[in-house]
């Protein structure tokens, strides 16, 4: 760190101590009052509802729950008042508060339309006003949506918000506003997972019925985020049913899965616990073994969330959750596909492993801590046997990659009134990296050969501060935060102070202007074993010469949401740098001798406009949005330095989503995804390259000019067909006998479009002479229809 | 994992190609110059030009005026002989002189390029031994080490071993991002892992090339264009053709003609003789 940096620390600590001193001097009058405080609970289940409104009606005057379902809102004691609690999809419930002390009010809101008319006006301090670029679609609504192979998933569900883009089929991925899928911080109930979607990005690891909440920052990030540059999914799991146990099977075409929620601990918790799995292989592995005569070839993947809550007392609650989520994929080759005597097999496993406890103390209504503890480990195996019997040969190659973090953060809530509420906390993680570790054994000659030049365990201190000041003027919201973030390595260490801001003005009524301005820092870089569609993922940290990449992102934009309808438009622009890519020509996976000195850093530009309007309530939900973006990247010595569009920048995109309510027991969804063809490299031209040649006696022969060189122009210079697909989905709900019975019918990419995985050239009859060359393109799924059976008992 | 999904690809893939009739980029208007040179040896320059990846015509250049100079003094102009390679039997290239290469055709931009040549190197060495291992499949190969000194200063080399196709685990050529598994027809890597010492790199033959007696080592120092060309060029494959396995990147060859495309660049080389019938009685 130079002296440059120490100042630029130095200034921004001056600047936020000063905001947050003149914040506090702003104050608020002072009267009699007195904090009502509880949890926002859904009634059937107990389950916590998080953002739910608790206001006074007829106001603005109210608060938000948190990610607990907890809320605290300060009212004057000398009148009685009516309290309402709200949240979409449920109906709100009304309580007198009458004049007194401080109070614990719980609200449990029944599940169904409002049976009389509320106006509910959006609390001050609810998250949405702060000018964040948050969007949260309920996940009952994204769970009637059409599937792929009978599996809803979220985070395609998700790639139908504007600035959000999905890839195509077989590398699908979250691109947020020209981001890369590795600057998606991702976190599961607060803990951060590196990946996130299975095999070919087809579906996520997000099993739709553990799902609580499903929340995606594009920009204005608020400063408890961080360690990525691009987007934040905060994904929270159910916590279980409160009073009753319930179970949900899911039968799908190839998958499956079961989840069951009860109480716990003499009803002072509860549990909830699903697997899920993929069973593709059920199938082809027999299929295989007929066919392929004692051959066998298999891919499952399977998902597994627990949750346990024990609370003792109403200020203490402890969380304990574990994850597990791996994609196997195997490979069994015997005898008479080779020779006899001969076997070979290959497995590949690859996932997430987290572990995490949190507990959730509430000093005061006013002072709430979160303390958590976590183990998340992400690992990659890749495990090759061959063995030939006759020639007492064969060897056997391991190739490991995984991380292993472990985290301890601190979150403090603080409740300093309805208008300014301060969230600080701390956080202390130690990354242990072992991004490629080769070890073959070859049993003929007894020889061990192992590559570990990259796959000693590298540990990595990453700590953070970070404070966030949410404060209210009536049209006004405002929040100012900083994040001290620090990387510590052997033999270098990095310290970014960031800053975030974001805010909202009321102009008119229901209209309000948001902008945001975030710094985000991240440590972990990412490559591709850059195989089309099928890459492998490797993590690596930082280093004393790769420094960590960074980026700073504004909005602007105005939005307008009331009851039934929200719509908006956003304007943002990021700049990205110390981006990282292997050098023309080199790659990663093989050996790791020198790697670093194949590195190259650049940057990155990304700008756009996003529209959205939505309709939340009634029979017809859904939305519309459009997406019109730009997105770069720049390396030195890769496109002769010059910028090249990064490879899922997307011109245009436009997204329709609709459900509708036929019956009270069918429901129509579908989906309409437009965008533009994504760029690739493609040979436009021939040239003639210098090779070498058989040696005659001549130095000068020992090259000849042969015509085979290709010439590509500028990386990404060409643009792809255009993407468009239709999904459609049938939903039939029954209840009988006190179960629940779901029948989802679906059809994915309806007209069978085909659209562009790859394009290549051919010669059309060489075999002929006709040596005339053709312009093909492949595609990868057609039309797709699934059916899936649910039942709650 | 690539035959999984080779399999699985073919099923789902098989149905879903389509020639498309779409608007390929326009490539510029650009010379494609190609030139190795070396001492004793007469340049020897092929001009072509650069054309649309559909076009089977004819692409040499028969009249393009093709200038040598030397530190920026003239030394005379080449004349073409046939399919595209121009030559000028007096001009000889030296060391320690900087050569610029002119290529002059009407309607393109003119080509320009500039190079010298690198200091030479010698092999000290060659051990060779039969049946040094086995390959995955249990088939034996053989190996050469080959020994030399860098020369000083930041050096590239590249090798060949004729008749052979080679390949290594040699962590020089690691280094260089080729696995174990890479059968080439040339190495090109650089000094980072031995500068200045004396080395003997390993090189791997298949051991079913049964005829041969004799093989020639060329060790050859190159300039930095020199390597890098060679370089780009093993990782240049046919990109353009159907493979749904292939990378996201393709690799483009490396040029330094200003104004054009290809190489102008020096390199040194002496061959070295081995009588692997009888590996003691090298050179």
């Amino acid at each position: 760190m130079n002296n440059q940096d120490r100042l630029q620390i130095a200034i921004r600590l001056i600047v936020n101590s000063f905001l947050l001193w003149a914040l506090t001097g702003l104050g608020w009058p002072a009267q009699a009052q007195r904090f009502i405080s509880g949890y926002v609970k859904e009634k059937e289940s107990g389950e916590p509802l998080i953002g739910a409104s608790v206001f006074i009606p007829g106001t603005h005057n109210g608060v938000a729950t948190n990610s607990s379902g907890f809320y605290v809102i300060k009212l004057p004691d000398n009148d009685s008042l009516k309290l309402i609690a709200s949240f979409i999809g449920y109906r709100s419930v009304t309580k007198v508060i009458l004049p007194g002390r401080d109070l614990s009010v719980d609200f449990h809101l029944d599940r169904g339309l409002e049976l009389e008319e509320i106006k509910v006006k959006a609390p001050l301090m609810s998250e949405n006003r702060f000018g964040s670029n948050a969007m949260e679609i309920p996940v009952s609504e994204l769970k009637s949506l059409p599937s792929l192979g009978g599996q809803t998933d979220l985070v395609r569900s998700y790639q139908f918000l504007p600035g959000v883009q999905g890839g195509t089929e077989g590398k699908a991925g979250m691109y947020v506003r020209g981001g890369s899928d590795d600057q998606n911080l991702v976190l599961l109930d607060g803990f951060p997972l590196y990946y996130i979607n299975h095999l070919g990005g087809f579906t996520s690891l997000f099993d739709p019925e553990a799902v609580k909440n499903f929340k995606l920052y594009k920009g204005g990030f608020p400063a408890r985020y961080g360690n990525r540059l691009s987007s934040v999914l905060d994904v929270s799991l159910k916590e279980g049913d409160k009073f009753q146990r319930r179970n949900t099977l899911t039968l799908g075409l190839i998958s499956g899965s079961f989840s069951s929620e009860g109480p716990a601990f003499k009803e002072k918790g509860s549990y909830f616990i699903s697997l899920r799995r993929m069973w593709l292989d059920f199938l082809t592995r027999p299929a295989s073994y007929l066919v392929f005569e004692r051959s066998s070839i298999g891919y499952n993947f399977y998902d597994f969330n627990s949750k346990i809550i024990y609370q003792p007392s109403p200020s203490d609650k402890f969380f304990f959750s574990l994850f597990s989520g791996d994609d196997n994929l195997m490979l069994d080759y015997r005898n008479k596909l080779f020779s006899p005597g001969v076997r070979s097999y290959q497995r590949n496993r690859w996932g997430n492993f987290l572990t995490a406890s949190r507990w959730e103390h509430t000093f005061s209504p006013q002072l709430v801590l979160n303390t958590r503890l976590s183990f998340t480990k992400y690992r990659f195996l890749d495990k090759d046997y061959y063995r030939n019997e006759p020639l007492k040969t064969g060897f056997n190659n391991d190739f490991r990659s995984r991380i292993r973090d472990f985290g301890w953060n601190n979150d403090l809530d603080i409740f300093l009134s309805n208008h300014w509420q301060v969230k600080a906390g701390a956080a202390l993680v130690l990354h242990l990296f072992e991004p490629g570790n080769t070890k073959i054994r070859n049993y003929a000659k007894g020889e061990v050969f192992s590559d570990k030049a990259f796959s000693n365990l590298t540990p990595v201190w990453e700590s953070t501060l970070y404070i966030e000041n949410p404060v209210s003027f009536n049209r006004l919201n405002l929040n100012a935060g900083f994040r001290l973030a620090g990387f510590y390595l052997k033999n270098k260490t990095y310290l970014y102070p960031e800053t975030r801001f974001s805010s909202s003005l009321e102009l008119f009524k229901n209209i309000r202007l948001k902008t945001s301005y975030a710094e985000m820092h991240q440590l972990v870089h990412m490559f591709e074993n850059q195989v089309a569609g099928f890459g492998t993922e490797f993590f690596f940290p930082s280093t004393a010469s790769i420094a960590p990449s960074w980026s700073r992102i504004a909005s602007m934009g105005l939005e307008k949401e009331t009851e039934n309808y929200q719509s908006g438009i956003d304007f943002y622009l990021k700049k990205m740098g110390n981006l990282v890519s292997m050098k023309e020509g080199e790659s990663f996976q093989g050996n790791a001798i020198d790697w670093e000195g194949r590195v190259v850093q650049g940057t990155g530009r990304a700008k756009g406009m996003e529209l959205f309007l939505r309709k939340k309530t009634g029979d017809l939900t859904g939305w519309i949005s459009y997406s019109l973006a730009k997105a770069n990247r720049r390396f030195p010595g890769i496109n002769e330095g010059k910028p090249f569009p990064f490879s899922f920048d997307r011109r245009h995109q436009l997204n329709l989503v609709v459900s509708y309510q036929l019956s009270e027991e069918w429901k129509f969804a579908a989906d309409w995804v437009y965008g533009t063809g994504y760029p690739i490299t493609l040979a436009i031209g021939k040239q003639t390259i210098l090779t070498p040649a058989y040696y005659n006696g001549e130095i000068t022969d020992l090259y000849k000019n042969h015509s085979s060189g290709e010439y590509y122009g500028g990386r990404n210079g060409f643009r792809m067909k255009d993407y468009h697909r239709l999904d459609i989905g049938f939903t039939h709900t029954r209840q009988k006998y006190g179960k629940e019975r779901i029948w989802n019918f679906s059809v994915y990419n309806v007209y069978n479009r085909q659209n562009p995985y790859y394009y290549f050239y051919k010669e059309r009859k060489p075999w002929q002479g006709d040596y005339t060359t053709e312009l093909y393109q492949a595609s990868f799924i057609p039309i797709f229809p699934s059916v899936s059976y649910t039942l709650k008992f | 994992m690539n035959r999984f999904f080779l399999l699985l690809g073919l099923a789902l893939l098989t149905s879903c190609l389509q020639k498309v009739d779409m608007e390929v980029e326009q490539i510029p208007h650009q010379l494609v110059v190609n030139c190795f040179f070396t001492e004793g040896e007469a340049f020897r320059v092929h001009v072509s030009r650069l054309a649309a990846y559909t076009d089977l015509s004819d692409r040499n250049i028969p009249n393009a005026r093709v200038t040598i100079s030397a530190n920026g003094k003239s030394l005379g102009t080449l004349t073409y002989l046939e399919k595209g390679v121009y030559r000028n039997p007096a001009i000889l290239p030296q060391p320690g002189k900087l050569y610029q290469l002119t290529v002059e055709v009407e309607g393109y931009p003119k080509a320009t390029a500039q190079d010298s040549l690198p200091h030479p190197v010698f092999i000290d060495s060659v051990t060779y031994t039969p049946k040094a291992g086995k390959y995955d499949d249990g088939l034996d190969y053989n190996q050469f080490s080959v020994w030399f000194r860098d020369i000083p200063g930041k050096t590239w080399y590249s090798i060949v071993i004729i008749p052979y196709d080679i390949f290594s685990s040699d962590p020089v050529i690691a280094a260089e991002g080729m696995t174990g598994e890479d059968f080439v027809s040339w190495f090109a890597f650089s000094d980072t892992l031995f500068s200045n010492q004396f080395y003997g790199l390993k090189i791997n033959v298949g051991d079913y090339y049964r005829d041969v007696d004799n093989c020639k080592i060329l060790l050859t120092s190159g300039t930095y264009h020199y390597y890098q060309y060679l370089k780009r060029l093993l990782k240049h494959d046919s990109y353009s053709w159907e493979d749904p396995f292939k990378p996201y990147y393709p690799v483009p060859l490396y040029s330094n003609v200003k104004d054009g495309l290809g190489v102008f660049a020096g390199f040194r080389c002496r061959p070295y003789n081995l009588d692997i019938s009888n590996p003691d009685s090298d050179e």
